[in-house]
């Protein structure tokens, strides 16, 4: 059995050393894509700063933790709401149509679709603003123009290539939606 | 401002408590809001529970349907037959067959005390709150579906398809299960669940846990009926009139 | 007197081995088909909410719970010490483990939200639920099969020393496994047709019937296509101890309905599963008690049909059918049968309260399944051609130890 297995084995190590140089060359490239303007800015550059490094690095656990407090213990602060997340970064209407996660525009859908990571949130979560006939329970709306002060900035986290990162695309997104 | 919004809720339903005790006639009820703060978690110092008086439901209860379809978006999967479409809260037509006593009824999710859905889940997705309410975690469910048959009142429903277009309030999704939640998001908001505010007249909710809250007091008084309540599920939704 | 046994991997060689092989891949990839529709969401399956689980699952149960028989024929030569099962015990623990993986990939695929699995494999588990537990016990299963095919397979001292203790604790991992399984539905107080602490010990001796009767086939295809010799004493006794597992369902499901005949409560159900009040009546006692138990008794104890090798394969395709319309009428019939929220009412409602459900399993469902089973065979194919498991020779002279040479 095992001198058969070998020659598969070995072909097949083969085969996967090339696929992995192949991904590995492709993955050189490590500028993320320009993700779509926020509905709603932060006061301070600063502010504004820590958030988006922060969210590069936690937001997965961050959303993992804050759904959990919802679910069981039904803690439903803004920070703890996707409803929130969602009325700041995603328009009511692009272009004249509903933006869904299905749009490569989308913000959430920009970054998930450059690394190929299934979005499993809006499976359940509707991915748009909706205006609300009041039923609901968080008190955000869109038109509401309170700026979040967030409890955990942590200036430390901020690498400096991200920083530059960000001036970057700041530049380049004020550019674009111009 | 948490603080701010608790004491302007406490306020107004101080006011609209005393007006609505003097001015509302018998049989209509308003909930004693104790709404909690949004970063405050759930305890088990209150059990929500819900009484439904089946006489005075003139329609049986398709009002409470309606309401509960708008507030959660369920009920029109386009691609699902009849039967896969999802059903939160349904009329039953009971005829009993030695009497001929004619009665319709809602039903939908008991909430037990000791569900048979939250033992058989493997991923402890069907969970129970600590204030009573018996929800699907859909982050965790795995569409399994063995809630649904654990179920004694077939209170569950599983998403056929894939949906968009979903409730802010309601997040539901294809291959999870889903139950009426008892409104969570609008109890977490100091409101009543869309049925019961669909039939002030007929039913009523509250805490169980308050001996002095309406509905802790009224049950004392009159008892309330549970469906199969030879399972001893001890369930949070009582009935009249059944 | 019974010669040490010889082993040998089955050539891939010949028309036959590719033409069989070809067929039951082909059907795994009807599987995979089917798994890329139901991707869509479960409306193309006839499953809705009355009818939850449909035809995967009747597939699925099935498999796994002829996976805990099919390695019963090893734990006869092992704990038990009889002599002409021990060669057959490679091919029983390896079936076994090809039956298991089979009846769970079907499980798996039919899940609505497969993603969240893993989260669950990171530990999240309610330990109040079966199914939690049967997530150990088949995965532990499978780590047993392992163990003990590695005692059947090594010829060091300390393989042959572990040889009983494993195939011991292989029984005992089997009965809580298949208890396991019978547990699903028997802790299910809120169905007329389940809540029976019965449902428990009638899964163990449903998988000694399929177990055997699927090993039996296996081993007979096996050896009539590799052109190895089978003997009939070898054959009697798979004969036999199909016969005797088969009395053992009836005398079981005989209890069962006849003590739920008794309560006032179970007369509705009964009547429905039992006394000709669907079409469910007509499967049990022509499919299940006829088909799947009365024939194949027959057809083994027969006198003139003694050593008869069509007679048993009869048998056994029957049987197999006759399991597998068990857990139809188990996983159908229960579900169909509604709940009862008011005793002795007429109930209706748009949810089906009060009404038979129907159901109908579309052709996914179908393909699902039997790709689960195709890949069952598969995997049984490529140990066969790349593991040891096939006895050599299984004749008479040197399989039976009690074998008296002619004169």
């Amino acid at each position: 059995m095992f001198c058969y297995l070998t020659k598969i084995t070995q072909s097949l190590l083969g085969v996967a050393l090339m696929l992995l140089l192949a991904t590995g060359l492709t993955a050189c490239n490590s500028e993320p894509p320009t993700l779509m303007k926020a509905v709603k800015q932060f006061e301070s550059d600063e502010i504004r700063d820590a958030h988006v490094t922060r969210m590069r690095k936690y937001h997965m656990d961050d959303l993992k933790h804050k759904r959990d407090e919802t679910m069981h213990k039904g803690i439903r602060t803004e920070e703890n709401s996707l409803i929130a997340c969602i009325n700041c970064h995603v328009p009511e209407k692009h272009n004249g149509k509903v933006l869904r996660h299905t749009d490569p525009e989308h913000f959430c859908s920009t970054c998930h679709g450059y690394v190929a990571a299934q979005l499993d949130c809006f499976q359940c979560h509707v991915d748009h603003p909706v205006k609300d006939t009041g039923s609901t329970s968080t008190e955000t709306s869109t038109t509401d123009q309170t700026v979040y002060q967030l409890q955990h900035p942590k200036f430390d986290d901020a690498d400096q290539s991200d920083k530059q990162l960000l001036a970057k695309n700041k530049t380049e997104g004020e550019a674009a939606s111009e | 401002m948490s603080n701010i919004n608790s004491y302007r809720r406490k306020f107004l339903i101080g006011v609209t408590g005393t007006a609505a005790a003097v001015t509302l006639a018998p049989g209509v009820f308003l909930r004693q809001v104790q709404a909690k703060a949004n970063d405050e978690a759930v305890s088990d110092k209150v059990r929500w529970g819900m009484l439904i008086d089946v006489n005075k439901l003139e329609d049986g209860g398709d009002a409470c349907i309606e309401a509960c379809k708008k507030e959660h978006g369920w009920g029109n999967e386009e691609h699902s037959s009849d039967l896969q479409d999802a059903q939160w809260i349904r009329k039953v037509k009971v005829t009993e067959k030695m009497t001929g006593k004619a009665m319709s009824l809602p039903v939908m999710c008991q909430h037990c005390e000791t569900a048979p859905c939250i033992d058989v889940c493997p991923t402890g997705a069907s969970m129970k709150r600590p204030d009573g309410i018996v929800q699907v975690n859909k982050h965790v469910c795995i569409g399994c579906r063995y809630c649904m048959m654990a179920c004694p009142y077939k209170a569950r429903s599983f998403i056929h398809e894939t949906l968009t277009d979903q409730r802010p309030g309601t997040p539901r999704g294809k291959g999870t299960v889903e139950s009426c939640n008892m409104c969570v998001n609008r109890v977490d908001a100091g409101k009543n669940p869309a049925c019961v505010d669909a039939a002030p007249k007929a039913m009523l909710f509250g805490d169980l846990n308050d001996p002095e809250s309406k509905i802790s007091k009224v049950l004392k008084k009159y008892g309330g009926t549970q469906i199969r309540a030879d399972l001893g599920l001890n369930t949070g939704v009582r009935y009249w009139g059944i | 007197m019974a010669t040490k046994a010889v082993f040998s991997e089955i050539k891939n060689s010949g028309l036959g081995f590719w033409a069989v092989l070809g067929f039951f891949g082909l059907l795994v990839l009807g599987g995979v088909w089917a798994f890329m529709v139901m991707h869509h969401g479960h409306y193309v399956t006839g499953m809705d909410n009355q009818i939850v689980w449909g035809m995967p699952h009747v597939f699925a149960i099935f498999l796994i719970v002829a996976a805990s028989g099919a390695a019963n024929i090893a734990t006869i030569g092992t704990v038990f010490g009889k002599k002409i099962y021990q060669p057959l015990g490679r091919l029983s623990a390896f079936l076994a483990a090809a039956l298991l993986v089979g009846g769970l990939i079907v499980l798996l695929l039919d899940l609505g939200s497969i993603g969240h699995v893993i989260e669950m494999a990171k530990g999240a588990l309610n330990f109040k639920s079966i199914f939690a537990w049967n997530m150990i016990l088949y995965s532990g299963f499978l780590g047993i099969i392992v163990v003990y095919l590695w005692t059947m397979m090594d010829r060091r001292k300390i393989a042959k020393a572990l040889y009983k203790p494993v195939g011991i604790a292989n029984m005992i991992w089997r009965f809580l496994l298949t208890m396991g399984t019978g547990s699903i539905f028997g802790f299910l107080v809120s169905r007329q047709y389940y809540d029976a602490a019965i449902m428990a010990p009638l899964f163990i001796v449903i998988s000694y019937v399929i177990g055997t009767a699927i090993y039996t086939l296996v081993l007979m295809a096996s050896f009539k296509m590799t052109g190895r010799e089978l003997g009939d004493a070898v054959l009697n006794r798979l004969r036999s101890t199909l016969a005797i597992f088969i009395a053992a369902v009836l005398f079981l499901v005989l209890a069962r309905h006849l003590a739920n005949l008794y309560a006032t409560e179970h007369h509705g159900v009964e009547g429905y599963m039992v006394g000709g009040g669907s079409g469910f009546s007509s499967l049990f006692w022509y499919g299940q008690i006829v088909m799947g138990s009365l024939i194949p008794m027959f057809l083994i104890w027969c006198r003139f049909l003694k050593n008869n090798r069509f007679a048993l394969i009869g048998a056994a395709i029957f049987a197999i059918l006759g399991g597998f319309v068990q857990f139809y009428i188990i996983l159908i019939g229960g579900q169909s049968y509604p709940l009862v929220l008011f005793p002795n009412a007429e109930v209706s409602s748009s949810f089906g309260d009060g009404a038979f459900n129907a159901y109908s399993a579309t052709l996914p469902e179908f393909m699902l399944g039997l790709g689960g089973v195709g890949l069952t065979i598969c995997m049984v194919i490529i140990g066969m051609r790349f593991l040891r498991l096939l006895p050599t020779n299984l004749a008479d002279e040197v399989a039976d130890p009690h074998h008296k040479a002619e004169v």
